[in-house]
């Protein structure tokens, strides 16, 4: 309810991710390895135990992979750039920055750090 | 109803995290809260420690233990006391765990030292009573998201609910209370008054106050709100306050109009439950609504 972007869920049982077609082999390891409490709330963390890991080795998130969330190392088509906003040189700020990057719902007064830029 | 994946994105969607599954413990764990506070307030002003005694319980066992109920890890529950800066959850459990604490105090005060001696502490739990009571409204109006419940109105609405059922619960333990019908007096039209003033202003001033009166006046809601909200809930005990103004009512009446007043308060806080809708989160124009 807090999430005004619907974005923290409350896990109640693990769906398909193709309804009617059982668990993918990707699911399946999942409730393996990490098996999620019922009734608990679940929400992306960015791959905080990644970037945590990453920068004890000194790596930097948003430029070194091992230190950036799997999404974003995911995308094909680079949509996604992560990194430090509060770093004004960063990959990330210079973006915002530079095409004017905006969030969803401001009026919400909960400044997320995600913005989204036009190409 | 059906909703696709994507049309949370671009409609009102009702929210159900709160009132679907186990999300009714949600639900009903705000009204025991709220009239528990509400029956420990006026049972102070009614001197009757029978009556503070059953509203303390009625806070932390049913209240707090059906919010206990709805987590999924219990044993990580004390993590809501640690955020009280910027978590409504987390003001309302200190709230609520300071006031049984105070309120055991004060009960075991009343007790064996008197109603005297319990003054100065009655009128300290008189404020955390309402404090405790406003709580509810200002967790469900600080919900940006969802605009009829962002509104100012709610933990007024609630408050009167709130001190209503409290009133009438304490009605039930005493039905020859005369006070406690004159303080019914009072807080049905009260109730009467504000519930409107709300369905006006949601209807008229929030983006999606239409699909909130079309969810309570029609489908599947409407039986719970005619019958339920109004009928018993509101129509019923304005015809025993008013019939109460020309001459005596019966207890049984009295009782009927309780137990109307009860459900018309369940049913209300479930349709507003029930007809809270997120706003698109996309910026689309209101004709595809």
């Amino acid at each position: 309810m807090a999430c005004p972007y619907k974005q923290r869920t409350r896990y109640e049982e693990r769906k398909e991710y193709f309804p009617g077609q059982g668990y993918t082999p990707y699911e399946q390891m999942a409730e393996l390895f990490f098996p999620l409490k019922k009734k608990t709330a679940v929400k992306c963390n960015f791959c905080v135990e990644q970037i945590d890991s990453g920068l004890e080795k000194g790596l930097i998130p948003g430029v070194d992979r091992e230190a950036t969330p799997t999404c974003v190392n995911a995308c094909p088509t680079k949509a996604r750039v992560f990194g430090d906003l509060d770093e004004s040189e960063s990959n990330v700020a210079r973006l915002v920055r530079e095409r004017k990057g905006e969030q969803l719902r401001p009026d919400f007064g909960t400044d997320p750090s995600i913005y989204y830029i036009s190409y | 109803m059906h909703i696709e994946p994507w049309e949370w994105m671009v409609k009102p969607t009702p929210q159900t995290e709160w009132i679907k599954n186990s999300g009714m413990f949600i639900w009903l764990a705000f009204f025991f809260v709220e009239i528990g506070a509400g029956m420990y307030f006026v049972s102070i002003y009614f001197d009757n420690l029978w009556g503070m005694f059953i509203g303390w319980l009625l806070l932390p066992i049913l209240g707090g233990g059906l919010l206990l109920l709805h987590i999924g890890n219990k044993m990580h529950a004390w993590r809501m006391m640690i955020n009280f800066k910027k978590s409504w959850i987390s003001r309302g459990f200190i709230l609520i765990g300071i006031n049984t604490i105070l309120g055991a105090i004060h009960l075991g005060i009343y007790k064996w030292g008197g109603a005297d001696s319990a003054y100065g502490m009655g009128i300290v739990m008189n404020v955390f009573q309402i404090l405790v009571i406003l709580y509810g409204g200002f967790v469900i109006s600080s919900i940006k998201s969802i605009p009829s419940w962002n509104s100012q109105i709610i933990p007024v609405l609630f408050m009167v609910l709130g001190l209503w059922g409290g009133t009438e619960l304490a009605l039930a333990l005493n039905m020859s209370n005369a006070l406690a019908e004159t303080w019914i007096r009072i807080l049905v039209p009260t109730y009467v008054l504000l519930l409107g003033i709300y369905i006006v202003t949601v209807y008229q001033y929030t983006s999606t106050g239409k699909h909130v009166f079309r969810a309570i006046t029609g489908g599947k809601l409407a039986l719970v709100f005619y019958l339920g909200a109004v009928g018993l809930g509101i129509v019923l005990p304005l015809i025993v306050v008013i019939s109460g103004a020309f001459g005596s009512v019966s207890h049984a009446v009295i009782a009927v109009a309780i137990a109307g007043g009860m459900t018309g308060d369940l049913s209300m806080r479930y349709c507003i439950f029930k007809s809270g809708f997120y706003t698109p989160l996309l910026p689309v124009s209101k004709s595809l609504y």
